[in-house]
């Protein structure tokens, strides 16, 4: 993805004729939610790295599993060393498009939109679809989805002593401000 | 008699265990202020040791508490939440994106020399450093 960052950046007039054409954040948020009767269990990612392309709607998402924030650093911990093995994997991504056709840039409001792709954590790839919304906000677009991942489907184990601790399926909240990357 | 003593043994044991159960449950974040920094550098070498060979930075560098000094290029650490400052790297996009987990009371501005520390988590397109504090504003 940095390949591609840097070619857009590089890439002098085609950047500058087609400047409104990729959106860019590197501080957007991702958080994950789990709740059981034992306990909840919330972190917070506010590093999320993102390229928009709005034209053909390509999008690719990124960030650093260690910048999870945790409440409790001993939860922390355990997500780094012994669920995400974070040292091997370091990052989780997405990679798909979001129905762009469906967004209209000049007129400012909320649009329904639907992300289609892959989704990479701990190693493993899986094809997911999920709805989302687009804002058009002045310069920005605000996009927002939530989503449901089953830890298991990523080779993610969670010993037996604490399955109970974790729920089944963790929500997933990504909300990202986007501005046009301009050189 | 010895039956007492051992079951005394074992309830001490017990109450060690508890005690570091817990302890450990509650166990506090690693600190970015009071913890010595295991590498000092500028912006720009940090992030050319990441550029040179990601996976031999990420072996040295990884989940240590480094402290950085360099030029702020983008900044929103007011703010409330991705509370963040971006130190310059010689590269045109990129550079040390330094996460806080409480808005920077008086931050510095965009141009300063700071001197920041936080532990480092990688490269994604940025250096990341999380649970920052910035150590002084050089002027």
């Amino acid at each position: 993805m940095k390949k591609l960052i840097i070619a857009i950046a590089l890439s002098g007039i085609a950047v500058a004729t087609y400047a409104q054409d990729n959106y860019f954040t590197r501080n957007g948020k991702a958080a994950f939610f789990s709740s059981t009767p034992i306990e909840d269990i919330k972190a917070i990612n506010e590093g999320v790295v993102t390229v928009l392309n709005v034209t053909n709607g390509n999008i690719e998402v990124s960030m650093l599993n260690k910048s999870f924030q945790f409440k409790k650093a001993l939860m922390q911990e355990h997500f780094n060393e012994n669920y995400m093995e974070s040292n091997t994997y370091p990052k989780s991504a997405f990679k798909g498009t979001v129905s762009m056709e469906e967004v209209e840039l000049k007129k400012p409001g909320k649009y329904d939109v639907t992300v289609a792709g892959d989704l990479t954590i701990h190693g493993e790839t899986k094809k997911i679809q999920v709805p989302g919304t687009i804002e058009v906000k002045g310069e920005n677009l605000i996009a927002n989805t939530v989503f449901k991942v089953v830890p298991e489907e990523y080779g993610i184990k969670i010993p037996g002593t604490v399955r109970n601790n974790i729920a089944e399926e963790i929500e997933v909240t990504i909300d990202l401000t986007l501005q046009p990357l301009v050189q | 008699m010895k039956t007492k003593h051992i079951l005394v043994i074992v309830a001490m044991l017990m109450i060690f265990a508890v005690g570091f159960a817990y302890w450990q449950y509650n166990k506090p974040h690693r600190d970015a202020s009071s913890e010595k920094a295991a590498f000092s550098m500028t912006a720009p070498e940090l992030y050319n040791a990441f550029e040179a060979d990601e996976n031999a930075a990420l072996i040295k560098y990884g989940s240590q508490l480094i402290e950085v000094t360099g030029t702020i290029k983008q900044s929103t650490a007011g703010d409330d939440s991705k509370t963040m400052i971006l130190l310059a790297s010689e590269h045109p996009l990129f550079g040390i994106k330094t996460m806080f987990q409480t808005p920077v009371i008086n931050p510095p501005a965009v141009g300063e020399q700071v001197v920041i520390r936080g532990f480092c988590s990688g490269i994604n397109g940025d250096v990341e450093l999380t649970r920052s504090t910035i150590m002084n504003v050089k002027k």
